[in-house]
């Protein structure tokens, strides 16, 4: 990849939006949607979150009942979706080599995909910082961030984003998985093109 | 049983790069503001804690949790309680599957809805505004809080969920489902014979020279006390057990004799009449201890038969009278009455005819002896969570008691005022009641319905508030057994994940935004730390039957009781007259026979000839831990277990599904042919399986046990008088 402050911005940014959205900020995925639009360059459906939207959202993702496509790293790579096995740990140790941990440490799984998002998109900002950066740092992040899209994220999110586009009943909830699936390709192919 | 997950070869953990990204100190150049990241702290050390499983178990296990780095990583019995040996059952090792469960429930919800599915994430301040709000608008409404209703029972025995009731004290006087669905006729059984419940220490069962194991299955319900039973037989105590079906108990008895299902009453008087003729009556126990053993002599002589007994049960003669000299020749000889044999309309006077039998030839309280049931000797805290006054200037002056075994039938029925609200705690009448179909009407007509609880149960599908609530490792606690005399310290092993909380934070939290709304609208303590409210249910009687100076000695581990451990040693009972009561006037004053005389059990119904028997399974308790994946991929569905003769009878063959049914309602599910159940008798186990609308009891109606409204408030539920028709699904 190269080293393009622009590119890194604009994925600090999409990152944090989509963090933001699987938080419980519906809007923030309206705008991830514009920003990857921009970004790829893509045309995407876009539309607003109702109320439909957000029920949808919580049977998707929040609850209370068995949630239909589990945003958490566990549901999709251990066997019984149990949350805080080995799974979980090694994020949490992906994290701890970046020398951070969750402020909720151990209440919320740290594989939760708005963590995993969060932290892709704390090592893209800092990537993205206007002074410049070391070059054997900028190296060491862009390597922290490959690594982890590498053996976390892009290792389950297109499934998680299948589930999410088969049981969504709802316009948005599909509108941002399919912009988000479009931009996880896109980081995908990047990487392929760097190795 | 340890099932470690699967490591994942496509992932290494520690890759070079990482370790040098590491190095590099890529930490300290992120920046944190605004993220939900913070800097790496030091991991704790892997620590140990005390804990208790809270479940209706007769076993209330002493555990150790492991932890590393703030997560549960494995659950083992606690050694150092001589009951629980360091072992657990299935269930108990399989809790790191329901605290890390996908399926928690993680934050409190509002359905749109009830039923609906539409659910929206509400805060906890929002939460208990809602309920606050609901609650004052009733009180506004109609003067009182009777219109709110308490439905909660044995999901979760920590003592400290008392808070509950305390709760509801604390806003008024409120309407309470009263009772209980599991034992209640026979504890006043008990409570007419004896005075209460008191069986002998458990762990005292290794002195017994014979073993009657009635109506009762310890192989799935308590299993630490297969070991006692096991360790009696290495002894040489002779293991018999009397049960309609041959469960996994009845397997590894010495003897095994089959009944027909309610008829218990009727061995127990059989056999007494041959005790009588074969004169091993321990008359001197009885002219020093018991009242009315003359009556009841006078009633086996006149009206009991060997034969007439034979014929009612399906017990031949002679196994009558060789089970009844050896158990009266025996000393001592002990019998463990089971719950499951009092769930029927004849249940308390068959417990009765049992006890009997135990008086008369002086087996109680004895060491090896006894007429076993359960007992409430260690529950003798000071229930300070539980007891609170009414705010000042309540109107009414108590709380209105309803039956929890009828509770859909009564909570329609209640004028004046009706009920408007339910609170749903430890509990989950949707699954768990008869008439289910009846409940939910009474859900239906509801205002507002909260329930707190970990899982989605068809309860909370049925509310209008979840409230996401704590396993037994993210909070503090207390437990005791009704069966054994252990007391134990439940640590808090981790944090409450998501937005859980333990009920007593609920309790708090709520009084706290009552009295924001309204002060002085509620009495609940709104602050105290958990060891503050631990301390506060310690009496010096409680501490010294424990033997302990303080509640902290249990931080170093579980504790026995020191004393009482052989039911009525002392020759004193709780009876009016002192003495064991074979002819009791409390009893008749309830209503009830005098005499434990033979009460006819219930008659199948024209129509519906084949008994529904719904006993207890070994991967659950009631409907907790079957939805567990662990458990699921045991057994993933319900079925029916058949006896070849009746299966042949309506052309059923192993693996056909079936319909059962009656009036009350239908169930289909798998044929299981097995001649360890009784022809006309098919049992099927009561679980809550995940994903699936199964509910055994949607045949159940609720019919009343003949007694439990002395000692429990109401009648107990003939759970097994469940009489159905089959046919081919």
């Amino acid at each position: 990849m190269k080293k393009e402050k622009g590119a890194w911005w604009w994925r600090a940014v999409i990152y944090q939006k989509l963090s933001e959205y699987y938080r419980g900020n519906l809007d923030a995925g309206r705008q991830a949607i514009h920003h990857i639009a921009e970004f790829l360059p893509l045309s995407l459906a876009a539309s607003s979150a109702d109320r439909e939207s957000m029920w949808d959202y919580n049977r998707l993702f929040v609850g209370p009942q068995r949630l239909l496509a589990p945003p958490i790293e566990s549901c999709y790579r251990n066997e019984h979706k149990l949350v805080m096995q080995a799974e979980t740990m090694a994020v949490r140790h992906a994290y701890a080599s970046a020398g951070i941990e969750l402020q909720t440490k151990n209440q919320e799984p740290d594989d939760h995909l708005c963590y995993e998002l969060a932290f892709l998109s704390c090592l893209t900002e800092t990537m993205a910082q206007e002074q410049p950066v070391e070059d054997s740092l900028l190296t060491a992040l862009q390597t922290a961030y490959e690594d982890f899209l590498q053996e976390h994220l892009l290792a389950w999110i297109f499934d998680h984003l299948q589930d999410v586009s088969v049981c969504s009943e709802s316009e948005f909830c599909r509108s941002v998985a399919a912009a988000a699936a479009a931009f996880f390709q896109s980081e995908k192919e990047a990487l392929n093109h760097e190795t | 049983m340890k099932l470690d997950t699967k490591p994942f070869s496509r992932r290494t953990f520690l890759k070079g790069s990482m370790a040098a990204a590491a190095a590099l100190g890529i930490g300290s150049a992120l920046s944190l503001t605004d993220s939900p990241f913070r800097k790496v702290g030091a991991s704790p050390e892997q620590e140990v804690f005390h804990s208790a499983c809270p479940r209706n178990c007769y076993d209330t296990c002493s555990l150790l949790s492991t932890v590393e780095d703030g997560v549960l990583k494995h659950v083992e019995g606690d050694p150092a309680n001589t009951y629980t040996r360091g072992r657990l059952c299935a269930k108990g090792f399989s809790y790191t599957r329901s605290v890390y469960s996908p399926d928690r429930i993680k934050y409190p919800m509002k359905q749109t809805k009830r039923g609906s599915g539409k659910w929206e994430r509400i805060s906890w301040e929002e939460a208990y505004t809602i309920i606050a709000k609901k609650i004052l608008d009733i009180k506004a409404e109609y003067g009182s809080t009777l219109p709110i209703c308490l439905n909660k029972y044995s999901g979760n025995f920590n003592l400290l969920n008392y808070c509950v009731e305390g709760m509801m004290s604390s806003i008024g006087h409120t309407t309470r489902a009263t009772g209980t669905p599991c034992w209640p006729a026979g504890i006043d059984a008990q409570t007419f014979d004896f005075g209460t419940i008191w069986n002998n220490d458990p762990e005292d069962m290794v002195n017994s020279k014979y073993l009657i194991i009635w109506g009762a299955n310890p192989s799935w319900c308590s299993v630490h006390s297969m070991y006692l039973v096991m360790q009696a037989k290495k002894r040489g105590c002779k293991i018999v057990v009397i049960d309609p079906t041959l469960t996994q108990t009845a397997s590894k008895a010495d003897w095994y004799i089959q009944i027909k299902p309610s008829t218990d009453g009727a061995l127990a008087l059989g056999m007494a009449r041959h005790i009588l003729d074969r004169n091993l009556v321990d008359m001197a126990w009885l002219q020093e201890h018991a009242k009315g053993y003359e009556e009841f002599f006078a009633y086996v002589k006149n009206e009991i038969t060997v034969e007439w007994a034979a014929e009612k049960t399906g017990v031949p003669a002679d196994v009558i009278k060789t089970l009844a000299e050896e158990y009266a020749s025996a000393k001592p000889a002990s019998i463990w009455i089971g719950y499951g044999m009092q769930r029927h309309t004849n249940g308390g006077q068959n417990v009765r005819a049992i006890d009997a039998l135990a008086a008369m030839t002086g087996n109680i309280g004895k060491s090896g002896g006894g007429a076993q049931y359960a007992q409430l000797q260690t529950w003798g805290i000071k229930y300070n969570a539980m007891t609170m006054k009414a705010p000042a200037g309540t109107a009414t002056e108590k709380d209105r008691n309803i039956n929890i075994n009828d509770f859909g039938r009564e909570v329609l029925a209640q004028q004046e005022p009706p009920v408007r609200m339910l609170w749903i705690a430890c509990r989950n009448p949707l699954t768990q009641d008869a008439e289910p179909q009846l409940v939910k009407k009474a859900f239906e007509s509801m205002d507002l319905v909260v329930t707190a609880d970990l899982f989605m149960t068809p309860t909370v599908a049925m509310s209008d508030i979840v409230l996401p609530v704590t396993t037994a490792f993210e909070t503090m606690g207390l437990n005791v057994s009704y069966w054994h005399y252990w007391l134990a310290l439940n640590e808090q092993a981790i944090s409450p994940m998501y937005e859980a909380k333990s009920d007593l934070a609920i309790a708090m939290g709520l009084s706290a935004k009552l009295n924001e709304l309204e002060p002085g609208s509620c009495t609940f303590p709104t602050a105290g730390s958990q060891e503050e409210w631990i301390a506060a249910e310690f009496t010096p009687a409680f501490m010294e039957q424990f033997g302990i100076s303080g509640w902290e000695d249990l931080r170093k581990g579980p504790r026995k009781a020191v004393k009482g451990l052989i039911g009525w040693e002392d020759g004193k009972f709780k009876t009016p007259s002192g003495r064991y009561e074979f002819a009791s006037e409390t009893a008749k004053s309830e209503g009830h026979e005098l005499l434990p005389v033979w009460t006819g059990e219930m008659q199948a119904p024209e129509g519906y000839p084949l008994r529904l028997m719904s006993p207890h399974w070994k991967l659950a308790i009631n409907s907790q831990f079957q939805n567990l994946d662990w458990m699921q991929d045991i057994n993933g569905e319900p079925f029916a277990e058949i006896h070849p003769d009746t299966a042949k009878q309506y052309g059923v063959e192993n693996g056909d599904r079936i319909r059962l049914s009656n009036e009350q309602g239908e169930i289909t599910l798998k044929a299981r042919l097995t001649k360890a159940v009784a022809a006309d008798t098919i049992v099927v186990y009561e679980m809550w399986l995940r994903d699936m609308a199964f509910n055994v009891n949607n045949t159940l109606k609720s019919i009343p046990a003949d007694m439990g409204k002395k000692a429990t408030g109401a009648p107990g539920i003939a759970f097994h008088d469940n009489f159905v028709t089959l046919a081919k699904a």
